[in-house]
């Protein structure tokens, strides 16, 4: 049986405290042969202050954790508890992804440790680099003289860059130029991760209802706690009160698309998280009235602790799972819910008593998002099981599972079956097995296969497409432009294709949004 | 009264901008001096360019320099003001000549503080506010933005001057962060303003003193690598901040157009696309850009320098005066349109070229 050892970490940044004391929590993380760092098999703690040019001693996380009770100026100004944090939030997160998709995650550079840099240089950011191979934390000055603020030691800063390294080893295309949407996808999912990694700690919730008790949803929505980079937002902002985002306060509406300032991708992701938050305290809230059985009687505290805490962890497993029913390229906040409701009927097939999928409509469809809608779903929203016959006679499923060549032959094989572009490139980019428990109780493998199309035509040729991709209208004839597509391939367990989640390379609507907003943002003048 | 015809002179200095305008009336010649830098005054072979253009120019203006524009703060521009305390300096020269008016932009209040950073991080200052100060002295000067009188019009009796730009001073929206942390550029230059004091106190200091530290040429072996990365990247963002400064103060450029018969001349110093954009806004200005006959080409010619929107709004016949940059630049408004070129004199004996305007 595998062996965890409990670490301390900052629950969620330094400002949270209480009775003066910041907000502490023990994380279990699994237990490694750590050398000095810490270094693991997956993480590399590299502290080495690039603008003042110090390496500090490498740390051991130690068996007998000796921050359990440190005090605030041990916290922040020893670097081998910032070192030790760094460690456990991003090794606690890496073990969700894992635990949620049930296989390893690979970093999107080809290496197997990620390098981290708690204190790189003095700076108002944090950043994930791919081609540094790194998640980089800046620090600097506090509006309180003599005191540094450290991006470090903000759990919710780190998931967010955490999980854009963990998205990208995943699905790499998704930084790709594309609609906006896709570039939001990626903001928005790692707030989402961030604040349901940080909500998903009893300790957490524990002070949010302290802090808001038994007011409703618009209550817990004003807490901090439901925000990205509270400590850092209050330095900036000046004001104990703002964080650097609030998704939670944007109030539902439909019009967004219409405005300029959502193109920007931190704030259209904003969307998506605000979207998701309404499902998750809506389905909160109905686990506490079940509880309660009767309104406006409060069951027991700790009862309601436990199921925030829980409710948040579900909310991220199944939020992580939808990764693997997303199509590869060219993602739409629509194909986002799609992929969400079926990884939670795939897991939870019967929704109540907890409503999450239909909350997850109701949350979304306040912002105007709405499920691709497939006439043949077994639910509203729901990715249809794929129904044509397909030729399995020359391929060989064993081999299927790990060997991108055979699912190329299995595609080629069907190309008109699957709808794939005659004349297009063709590249399958991952095959994964998908280990899940069944909601029979028995553990189920699937294979998740990626591929992409690509094809280059002249912007004069679209027009001869069948049906015809609409080009902006300033747009040379001549200019070369790059059309892609994509899907994702779910093999059950006896080899058969289950779901095709398709982003066509041909379906004009997509397309033509796409070509415009590249078009208007200057991608081909480039 | 009205000048009979107007002499622009433009100087080789290298890289960098100098132009004598020369205004003949009847009975005396007023003279107008927009810029005077290179880009490494302090360098002997450019300061040596610099003496006989400033011989020159006090050649010529026997009877004094009426104005000095000063465009902006960048050393290409204004270099020629250093060291005014030198005897043998050029600008002591320039200074002798005792300009009337000296106009010129305000510096933005952010680039102050991102070159405070900048000169704490770096131990060096970038922008070039020593000459802007000497300058200062020579004169009465007067802070000019966008539809300000600026008085020069007393100067240079029928000739009429508009100040399109910079725009009133207020931070400018070109500086962005990338990182998570973008979500309201003024607040986060706001912010900044008040970070600069405290870095200025914390300057390579070891964040942890007490902590125990390795030299970073002894770090383990399996760091080394990540380190000269870091180092990289730290100079990586030092580039940037650099680029924020310029690209500041290229934007705090004063553009002017001048009246004059039936000509109207502009000089935009080293305008960019940001301030270009805040210009063609306003249509009295559009209109006026349009009657455009002679055009000093922003930026040396660079592409963000002269923007398309802009371009369109001049005729073919529009005449270039070309402070190029290197040998790759090229008239913005293209090759076949007529320009006067400072590479030109750059093998020759004169030290400049001239275009009369009658």
């Amino acid at each position: 049986m595998r062996k965890n050892r409990l670490v301390t970490i900052i629950a969620q940044d330094p400002s949270i405290r209480v009775q003066g004391k910041i907000l502490t929590a023990k994380v279990s993380i699994p237990e490694e042969n750590l050398l000095p760092g810490p270094r693991g098999h997956r993480i590399h703690v590299v502290d080495y202050d690039s603008t003042t040019k110090t390496f500090y001693q490498p740390s051991l996380i130690s068996d007998h954790d000796p921050f359990i009770s440190a005090s605030n100026a041990q916290l922040l100004n020893n670097p081998a508890f910032h070192a030790q944090n760094v460690y456990a939030i991003i090794t606690r997160i890496l073990g969700c992804f894992e635990s949620a998709l049930g296989r390893r995650i690979p970093w999107s550079f080809g290496g197997h440790q990620i390098k981290v840099a708690p204190h790189a240089f003095s700076d108002v950011n944090a950043f994930y680099s791919r081609k540094s191979e790194a998640l980089l934390f800046g620090y600097f000055p506090s509006r309180n003289k003599g005191k540094q603020v450290f991006t470090c030691l903000s759990h919710d800063v780190i998931v967010h860059e955490t999980t854009h390294a963990l998205l990208d080893g995943i699905r790499p295309r998704l930084t790709d130029p594309s609609a906006p949407d896709q570039a939001a996808f990626h903001e928005g999912f790692a707030d989402i991760i961030s604040l349901l990694s940080v909500f998903s700690l009893p300790e957490i919730v524990d002070v949010a209802l302290d802090r808001k008790p038994h007011q409703g949803r618009w209550q817990l929505r004003k807490s901090l706690l439901l925000a990205i980079a509270k400590e850092i937002g209050q330095e900036i902002h000046e004001s104990p009160a703002r964080a650097l985002r609030q998704p939670a306060l944007l109030h539902p509406f439909r019009i967004w698309r219409q405005q300029q300032e959502f193109l920007i991708p931190h704030r259209r992701g904003e969307i998506l998280v605000s979207a998701f938050l309404q499902a998750f305290l809506k389905s909160w809230e109905q686990r506490v009235q079940n509880l309660s059985g009767i309104r406006n009687h409060f069951p027991q505290r700790n009862r309601v602790i436990e199921e925030g805490a829980s409710i948040a962890s579900l909310f991220l497993t199944s939020f992580i799972r939808s990764l693997d029913y997303l199509p590869p390229v060219n993602l739409l906040f629509e194909d986002v819910l799609t992929a969400l409701l079926t990884a939670h009927y795939e897991s939870f097939p019967q929704d109540p008593p907890l409503l999450v999928r239909h909350s997850l409509r109701e949350g979304f469809k306040a912002f105007g998002i709405y499920p691709v809608l497939f006439p043949e779903s077994r639910e509203p929203g729901l990715q249809p099981v794929f129904q044509k016959d397909l030729d399995y006679s020359s391929t060989h499923f064993e081999s299927m599972q790990k060997n991108r060549e055979e699912v190329h032959r299995f595609l080629w094989q069907n190309r008109q079956a699957l709808n794939l572009h005659e004349h297009s490139h063709l590249q399958v980019d991952s095959v994964n097995p998908m280990v899940r428990p069944g909601s029979d109780g028995f553990t189920r493998q699937e294979i998740v296969a990626v591929y992409v199309e690509s094809l280059a035509v002249q912007a004069g040729e679209l027009f001869w497409f069948q049906p015809q991709i609409p080009k902006p209208t300033e747009m040379p004839d001549t200019l070369t432009v790059n059309l892609t597509g994509g899907g994702t391939l779910i093999f059950n367990e006896h080899g058969k294709v289950k779901y095709h989640i398709r982003s066509p390379l041909t379906e004009p609507s997509r397309q033509r949004l796409i070509l415009s907003y590249l078009w208007k943002t200057g991608h081909y003048s480039a | 009264m009205k000048p009979d015809e107007v002499v622009i002179r433009m100087y080789n200095v290298g890289h960098g901008d100098c132009f004598l305008l020369s205004f003949r009336y009847r009975r005396e010649s007023r003279h107008l001096l927009i810029d005077f830098g290179t880009l490494q005054p302090n360098r002997r072979e450019e300061r040596c360019r610099l003496m006989p253009v400033a011989a020159d120019i006090a050649s010529r203006c026997t009877g004094g320099l009426h104005a000095v524009v000063a465009t902006h703060a960048h050393r290409d521009h204004i270099g020629g003001f250093e060291k005014l305390h030198r005897q043998k300096a050029p600008g002591n020269i320039i200074a002798k000549l005792h300009p009337q008016l000296i106009l010129h932009p305000a510096i933005p209040p952010v680039v102050h503080h991102l070159d405070a950073i900048y000169s704490v991080l770096t131990g060096t200052q970038y922008s070039n506010h020593r000459a802007l100060e000497n300058l200062r002295q020579c004169g009465k000067s007067v802070n000019t933005y966008t539809g300000q009188k600026t008085g020069l019009g007393r100067l240079f009796p029928g000739v009429r001057f508009h100040i399109l730009g910079p725009r009133p001073q207020t931070v400018n929206p070109s500086f962005q962060d990338h990182s998570i942390l973008d979500a309201d550029t003024h607040r986060l230059l706001s912010f900044w303003t008040t970070q600069h004091q405290a870095l200025l106190t914390s300057r390579n200091r070891p964040l942890f003193p007490h902590a125990e530290q390795v030299s970073p040429r002894l770090a383990p072996a399996s760091t080394r690598w990540f380190i000269e990365r870091l180092n990289h990247l730290r100079n990586d963002q030092l580039l940037q901040l650099a680029e924020v400064i310029h690209t500041e103060i290229n934007n705090s450029s004063i553009i002017l157009m001048i009246e004059t018969g039936r000509h109207q001349l502009l000089f935009p110093g080293d305008a960019e696309k940001s301030a270009w954009s805040f210009v063609l806004k306003n249509p009295a200005h559009r209109n006026l850009l349009s009657a455009t006959t002679v055009y000093k080409a922003s930026h040396h010619g660079s592409l963000n320098g002269t923007p398309d929107a802009l371009k369109q709004l001049f005729s073919p016949s529009v005449i270039t005066l070309l402070s190029a940059r290197d040998k790759k630049t090229e008239n913005p408004l293209g090759e076949d349109a007529p320009a006067l070129d400072t590479r030109l004199l750059k093998h020759g004996h004169d030290p400049a070229m001239d275009l009369i305007l009658e």
